[in-house]
């Protein structure tokens, strides 16, 4: 499984351009699904028909989606300006590298974020700071023409970093969301004469506001919906100490965050499966952030949701941490709730 | 070209009825629509069958402008104000204003300047805002006027060489672009259109989603008046968009990013018919693509935009030959298949 | 009547409902209208929905959506040493110290808590003039056995309510009081006719934003329909028509709702001898209304003038609660078919 986590968070698919990745997707699903449609606004929902006489209907979100910038300008010099695309601290992309596809060789062409300093008291400032007023990505273009071979206003990038894997732990850009869809993916090659009806869910621009998870349950409207996500974590020194989640206690079973609360029965399904078969687990209260359930809860007359989320360190930094273990312990869980 | 008539209506969100009407005699007069329908919430929507039936496509403004509410009238016949919509407080002092269904005179004044000390750097707050209509008192302001009554900016529309000056141009510039396109066909589009004439854009994107109750488009193209920022004062990389480059596309807006098979359909229509246009330089801003995608089944969408500086006030400028450019692309997107098949690939 | 509604302000403040957990609430209101209406389903989302059919041929549907979920705390740490740390549903932080509240644990127990501060003497100059936040509050459950608690645990507040005629003092009065003006309506309606079969939706999960009102409205698909919640009365709001107890039942205007419901709902007062107040909203008006008007329906709103909103007490008037079912009551008595045929046209042109 950890090859398939290395492909998906390898793809640079950030919001609104999820069709690299959709693709890697059903490549590995090749063989393990019964059919997959893309919806209108290009959600990718593949499924699994179930054997029962009256088999439930489950469903599956993962956000196919990334986080990362675009490019809004390219100045006389070659360097160029950038706004975020979801959640981008500035601060996380000092130092950063980033990645666009280039339009000339279509290889992926590295760019290198900083801050305007004219003083001293400006660098002061903007270091401590930074907005996208002041930050800038030099590609090591020297002319705007130069630039303009490889990129233009209008596209957009990625962080760049490597998938790196020590002490079970695996650390890499958009385990926000990628995780998830590996989960999914893993969960329909395992899947076998499942008695209920199984849809996996690849939805789009999660990060800029829970778009497609807003209309993918419509055409559906499963029984229930379970989004999988990471969530942050409170295990790091000085960590949030109003917030208990730990790498490595399991799968989250979320109860909370901003945008939902989860619907009872996904809480109890999930809790008894988890129980019933000895998977470690843990309950959730999340102080900030939302996920897809969000969409699914709001979906037509209403869909029971919840979110199944990966303790996650250093969420939308370009080195996310997840612990193998919950991964594996995430899989396992949603085989039994499914089955 | 009614942008005339359009920007000097008066229709803040929750009160486009006068524009409604305006807009549905124009379409009846061109006799090229097949079937209108008008919902609760005052959005207009009139039908155009294609050559070919096999798809439609929704072409989108909004009727609405920002103005202000009346919350309160006070003891000496002044009214307490709220916005509708995005109003900067700063843009109303010494604005003629016109309140209620009878459109009343008022004005919303500031302390003569010789009586100002601290408060001469003060930025007003809107308890500190009054519209004064002449009224001797409360009572004389009550047979007048009432609590829930709309205000609205006054302005005259001018146009000169290369240039009109006017309100609410976000969004009756695209208004007149949709009459103008619907008014100018000499032959069937290729595939339905439907023109849709929104409310309550302005005040969140309140009227767009009601649409896909009712026709099941399968793409939006969205026309929307957008801010410039193109002035002394702010940074040449941090403009949105420059009067006279020609209409700007969007790729990210708040909350939403633009279908990119849509986006690169109208950037190949605008090279194919060689008009000028630009990238938006700014990714602020909703519009009502971003509420179309995320309502019901969903509808995928792109925006072209009319630049306009000093948006949300009561007086912007636009530039003519950008109007003309957006309505011949505009035209293009709307008659030809280029968009709606862009969404097979 | 009045004692009537009194009674249910006393049990419904104290029934077990935050937003996705309405099991307790639920069942209080569900046995209150069950002889009152025909039919009684709840949906996906926990909404209540009681429907009383029209005594005559029917010529469309009336919702009237009021939430009936509360504010309250979870429990987002367990500490070995005997306290939880809380993360809040829409309360304010500096009502707790000292507060007495209930934890709702897994098992099913209610078990005490309290919400502590530190005494006087022990405190110094700098944290006398701090208000607590989230993150230095702490409930103490060291009379309990730790391991009963877990992350996730829903805790609601004691408070026992009281009555000091006209008013009543009591927990959640936001918006349980509006549901109460939803049975109000439901008992006046038993002798009247009507046209309009009658939705009474009891809906979830508004106060966390996840409005089980959408939901609702997106199943029933309303002609009309009228949002009922709590406004704050008595208390000066600068630029806003002033608001007070007992001077009856509020109607809003503005953008989100419909112009004719909202007009008609003022008439009707006019016309029955009911006082009613105004209030403006000048865009989304932060109630099941902003959700009803998404979903492409026509929306009226009608607001009960409460002190102390999201209080451990809030204070209400049994009057103005009567007097909000009354004019629910009639406005349903006197809706006809007519007053739908102007809202959607189509012609061929």
């Amino acid at each position: 499984m950890k090859e398939l986590i290395r492909k998906l968070v390898d793809v640079s698919s950030p919001s609104g351009h999820e069709k690299k990745v959709h693709q890697v997707i059903l490549q590995e699903l090749e063989g393990h699904v019964d059919g997959y449609r893309y919806d209108n606004i290009g959600n990718l929902i593949v499924w699994k028909t179930g054997v029962a006489e009256k088999p439930k209907k489950y469903l599956l979100d993962g956000h196919a989606d990334e986080i990362g910038v675009v490019i809004t300008h390219v100045d006389e010099k070659g360097f160029l300006r950038i706004d975020p695309v979801g959640g981008v601290n500035p601060l996380m992309l000092l130092g950063t590298t980033l990645q666009f596809e280039s339009k000339e060789t279509h290889e992926m062409i590295k760019g290198i974020c900083s801050y305007e300093s004219e003083t001293f008291e400006d660098a002061k400032k903007n270091l401590q700071n930074p907005n996208y007023d002041v930050l800038f990505v030099d590609i090591g273009a020297s002319s705007k023409e130069e630039a303009l071979k490889h990129v233009n206003v209008g596209n957009f990038g990625t962080y760049e970093s490597p998938f790196i894997e020590q002490n079970g732990k695996l650390i890499s850009k958009s385990m926000d969301d990628r995780i998830a869809c590996a989960i999914i993916v893993q969960l329909f090659k395992e899947l076998e004469n499942t008695p209920n009806d199984v849809y996996g869910v690849f939805s789009v621009q999660e990060e800029v506001g829970i778009v497609g998870a807003s209309v993918a349950g419509y055409d559906i409207m499963p029984d229930m919906a379970i989004a999988i996500d990471v969530t942050a974590n409170s295990d790091t020194p000085k960590g949030f100490k109003r917030m208990d989640l730990c790498l490595g206690n399991g799968p989250a079973i979320k109860i909370k965050d901003k945008a939902s609360i989860s619907d009872s029965v996904v809480v109890d399904r999930l809790t008894q499966c988890a129980k019933e078969n000895g998977i470690p687990y843990q309950y959730e209260v999340l102080l900030f952030g939302g996920t897809n359930a969000h969409g699914y809860q709001l979906t037509r007359s209403g869909i029971a949701s919840g979110t199944l989320s990966i303790v996650t360190r250093y969420v939308h930094s370009p080195h996310e941490m997840v612990d193998m273990n919950d991964v594996l312990n995430a899989v396992k869980l949603l085989k039994k709730v499914v089955e | 070209m009614y942008l005339k008539n359009l920007s000097e209506l008066y229709g803040a969100s929750g009160n486009e009825e006068a524009v409604k009407k305006y807009i549905r005699e124009i379409v009846k007069k061109t006799g090229k629509i097949d079937y209108i329908k008008e919902d609760h919430l005052g959005n207009l929507m009139c039908f155009k069958k294609g050559k070919n039936q096999k798809k439609t496509l929704v072409l989108m403004a909004h009727m609405d402008e920002v103005g202000l509410l009346v919350s309160k009238i006070e003891e000496d016949g002044k009214l307490n104000v709220l916005p509708v919509g995005g109003v900067d407080p700063r843009v109303l002092l010494g604005k003629r204003v016109v309140v209620g269904e009878k459109n009343i005179d008022g004005i919303i004044p500031f302390k003569a300047i010789h009586l100002q000390k601290s408060d001469y750097k003060k930025v007003p707050d809107w308890n500190d805002i009054r519209v004064d209509i002449g009224a001797k008192d409360k009572k004389d302001a009550e047979s007048r006027v009432g609590i829930g009554d709309y205000c609205h900016f006054n302005t005259s529309f001018e146009e000169y060489e290369n240039r009109y000056i006017g309100k609410a141009f976000d969004d009756r510039a695209g208004c007149s672009i949709m009459l103008d396109v619907l008014e100018s066909m000499t032959e069937l589009p290729t595939y339905n259109v439907i023109f849709a004439f929104v409310v309550q854009e302005e005040i969140g994107l309140r009227g767009s989603g009601a649409v896909l109750k009712h026709f099941h488009p399968d793409a939006a193209l969205i026309l929307e008046g957008t801010t410039a920022g193109d002035n002394p004062e702010l940074k040449k990389e941090r403009w949105s968009t420059h009067l006279d480059n020609g209409p700007a596309i969007n790729y990210l807006q708040s909350m939403y990013v633009i279908d990119r098979r849509l986006f690169n359909a109208i950037i190949r229509t605008a090279e194919d018919i060689k008009i000028p246009y630009q990238m938006k330089g700014r990714t602020v801003g909703g519009t009502d693509a971003g509420r179309l995608a995320r309502s019901f089944y969903g509808v995928p969408g792109a925006v072209v935009n009319v630049p306009a500086r000093y948006i949300h006030s009561p007086v912007s400028v636009m530039s003519k030959s950008d109007y003309h450019h957006t309505f011949k692309l505009v035209k293009a997107l709307v008659m030809t298949e280029n968009y709606l098949e862009a969404l097979e690939v | 009547m009045n004692n009537k509604i009194k009674d249910m302000i006393f049990e419904f403040s104290q029934a077990y409902g935050p937003p996705g957990r309405e099991e307790g609430i639920r069942n209080s209101i569900r046995k209150r209208v069950e002889g009152l209406c025909d039919e009684i389903t709840v949906d996906q989302s926990g909404n209540l929905i009681a429907i009383k059919h029209a005594t005559e041929k029917t010529s469309g549907r009336l919702m009237v959506s009021t939430h009936m979920d509360e504010v309250c705390l979870l429990c987002s740490k367990v500490l070995d040493s005997g306290f939880l740390r809380v993360e809040p549903v829409g309360f304010d932080p500096k009502l707790l110290p000292s507060q007495k509240v209930i934890v709702h644990t897994k098992d099913g127990e209610q078990l005490r808590g309290v919400v502590g501060m530190l005494a006087p003497h022990l405190q110094t100059e700098e944290t006398k003039s701090k208000i607590s936040d989230y993150d230095d509050l702490f409930v103490d459950v060291s009379m309990h056995d730790i391991s009963k608690f877990s992350v996730g645990d829903f805790i609601t507040f004691s408070s026992e309510p009281f009555e000091s005629k006209p008013f009543v003092f009591a927990k959640t009065i936001d918006n349980r009081g509006c549901c109460i003006a939803s049975v109000v309506a439901l008992e006046y309606l038993q002798s009247m006719r009507h046209s309009f079969d009658f939705y009474a939706v009891f809906s979830s999960r508004e106060e966390i934003g996840a409005f089980g009102a959408r939901t609702a409205t997106s199943m029933i698909q309303p002609d009309v329909s009228i949002a009922m919640d709590v406004t704050f009365g008595n208390i000066d709001i600068p630029g806003h028509p002033k608001v007070e107890l007992g001077k009856g039942p509020v109607i809003a205007k503005g953008p989100v709702l419909t112009k004719r419901v909202s007009e008609r709902l003022l008439s009707c007062g006019k016309n029955n001898g009911i006082d009613t107040q105004l209030e403006v909203t000048p865009s989304r008006t932060g109630t099941d209304a902003d959700q009803i008007q998404l979903e492409g329906y026509p929306v009226g709103l009608v607001s009960i003038p409460l002190s102390y909103m999201h209080n451990t007490f809030e204070k209400i008037n049994t009057d103005d609660i009567k007097e909000t079912g009354r004019l629910l009551a009639l406005f349903t008595s006197e809706l006809k078919q007519e007053f739908l045929t102007i809202q959607s046209e189509e012609e061929g042109a």
